[in-house]
């Protein structure tokens, strides 16, 4: 099977990312800052260096900034309900993920949805400025999209927010590990990831950033720390960690760091190139594209469609014929309205570094066959 | 030469103090607390050596949150 569905989670892990697993399976299996044995203290410390690895990274203010979660929508969840009040308004872009949009609309807060140019990021620019009305308190985007591909021009956007007084958040589950993100040089208060998607780590381990304040949490529970009270510690990062964390997986995020910090000026490139020659090599085929990736400004996420096929019976013609690729909305309803495919979906395909151009030239041959494919129904 | 034993909020300040007064020439370590009295903090405690003031200045300049502090000479 040659797996194209990185953008949902990397499927092949460095092996320093399964060694650091398996070596904290062996090795620090001991619930960390619980207790005051050895292991303990051991598993304490491995997360601490995992926390200021992570702060390191995306330069944040340090690693009682860094909450480890169990994925990105928990960390968006904990910005959103932690930080909103019932007056507040928030700008966001019309490609956000339904970790954001379902959180708004639960919690019933006023926001307006900035349109993104797939062509300039001036028009962005001015339509999150445009966006931004006196109660506004938070603009909160994703880096790019998990179903254009368009990245958003975040530094910018956090100019205009600091310019305004406005918290900064950021979705950044496709663009941690693929993009620049330095949050104090962005200017970003929140930045939310998914740790098993582009820093290579297992699934089950979200990360938040938090440099900006946390009022409200949405769990209590242990926390290891003033156990005496039953008021939940309003200090980052035990506040959002109630219960046990998934020791195995943080003790990994150094490995995935490293992994990507080597290679940090080519991944961004070296995928990106996949997505052209796919694109470039399916030009005046039956396949449609809804993004040029030959332009800048993108990530390796594409999507396209195969004319007389639902994107459900592409992507099981070819799980069939061993490619792993993802059909639908990808929980991703705006971004699909913006493209006119929000009732067929679209087939996405996202590489990652453990790709290669004879996987993708593999690929380019099964989709120009594809009318030797009968249809289901 | 004085020892300090210095409460924080919690692990991960505990590690922060510690590797932030190492870093500064000052012998710190971190220990559970085996005197445990109920009050707030995580159950672990910095111990320093060292000029106090020098010590708590630098925990608190960097946004380490001192529960409680107890010397010994």
């Amino acid at each position: 099977m040659i797996y194209f569905d990185n953008a949902a989670t990397t499927g092949h892990k460095p092996k320093s990312v399964v060694d650091a697993v398996n070596n904290a399976l062996k090795f620090l299996s001991a619930n960390p800052g619980r207790s005051g044995h050895k292991p303990s203290q051991r598993a304490a410390i491995a997360v601490y260096e995992a926390r200021e690895k992570v702060s390191d990274f995306f330069n944040s203010d340090g690693p009682e900034t860094v909450v480890f979660t169990p994925n990105c929508t928990q960390s968006i969840n904990y910005v959103l309900k932690g930080d909103l009040g019932r007056n507040d308004h928030i700008v966001i872009s019309d490609l956000e993920h339904n970790a954001v949009m379902r959180p708004l609309k639960s919690m019933n807060i006023d926001f307006t949805m900035a349109q993104v140019s797939l062509e300039d990021d001036n028009i962005t620019l001015q339509n999150f400025k445009k966006a931004i009305n006196q109660n506004t308190k938070m603009v909160f985007c994703t880096a790019a999209s998990n179903v254009l591909g368009k990245a958003l021009p975040l530094e910018d956007i956090g100019a205009i927010c600091k310019r305004n007084g406005i918290l900064f958040g950021v979705d950044a589950a496709q663009g941690a590990g693929v993009m620049d993100i330095n949050m104090k040089d962005m200017n970003i208060d929140y930045l939310c990831i998914a740790a098993h998607k582009g820093l290579y780590c297992p699934m089950g381990l979200g990360i938040l950033i938090a440099r900006g304040p946390i009022k409200k949490t949405i769990i209590e529970g242990g926390t290891g720390t003033d156990s005496v009270n039953f008021i939940q510690p309003d200090i980052l990062p035990e506040m959002l960690e109630s219960g046990t964390v998934n020791l195995p997986a943080i003790a990994s995020v150094g490995a995935g760091i490293d992994f990507v910090r080597k290679r940090k000026n080519c991944i961004l490139k070296y995928e990106n190139n996949l997505v052209k020659q796919l694109y470039n090599g399916l030009q005046g085929s039956n396949v449609v594209f809804y993004t040029n990736p030959n332009n800048t400004g993108y990530v390796p996420v594409i999507c396209f469609n195969v004319n007389g096929y639902s994107s459900d019976e592409v992507t099981d013609i070819l799980s069939k014929n061993g490619f792993a690729l993802r059909a639908g909305l990808h929980c991703a309803p705006t971004a699909h309205k913006k493209i006119g495919t929000q009732q067929q979906g679209t087939v996405r395909f996202s590489p990652s570094v453990f790709n290669n151009a004879n996987e993708v030239d593999e690929l380019i041959i099964q989709l120009k066959n594809f009318k030797n494919y009968q249809k289901h129904y | 030469m004085q020892r300090h034993i210095i409460s924080v909020s919690s692990i991960t300040y505990a590690i922060k103090g510690r590797d932030l007064l190492r870093k500064q020439g000052i012998k710190a370590y971190i220990e559970r607390k085996t005197n445990q009295n109920g009050n707030a903090g995580c159950g672990y405690v910095i111990v320093a050596e060292g000029n106090r003031q020098k010590i708590t200045g630098a925990l608190m300049n960097s946004g380490v949150k001192i529960l409680e502090i107890n010397s010994i000479v």
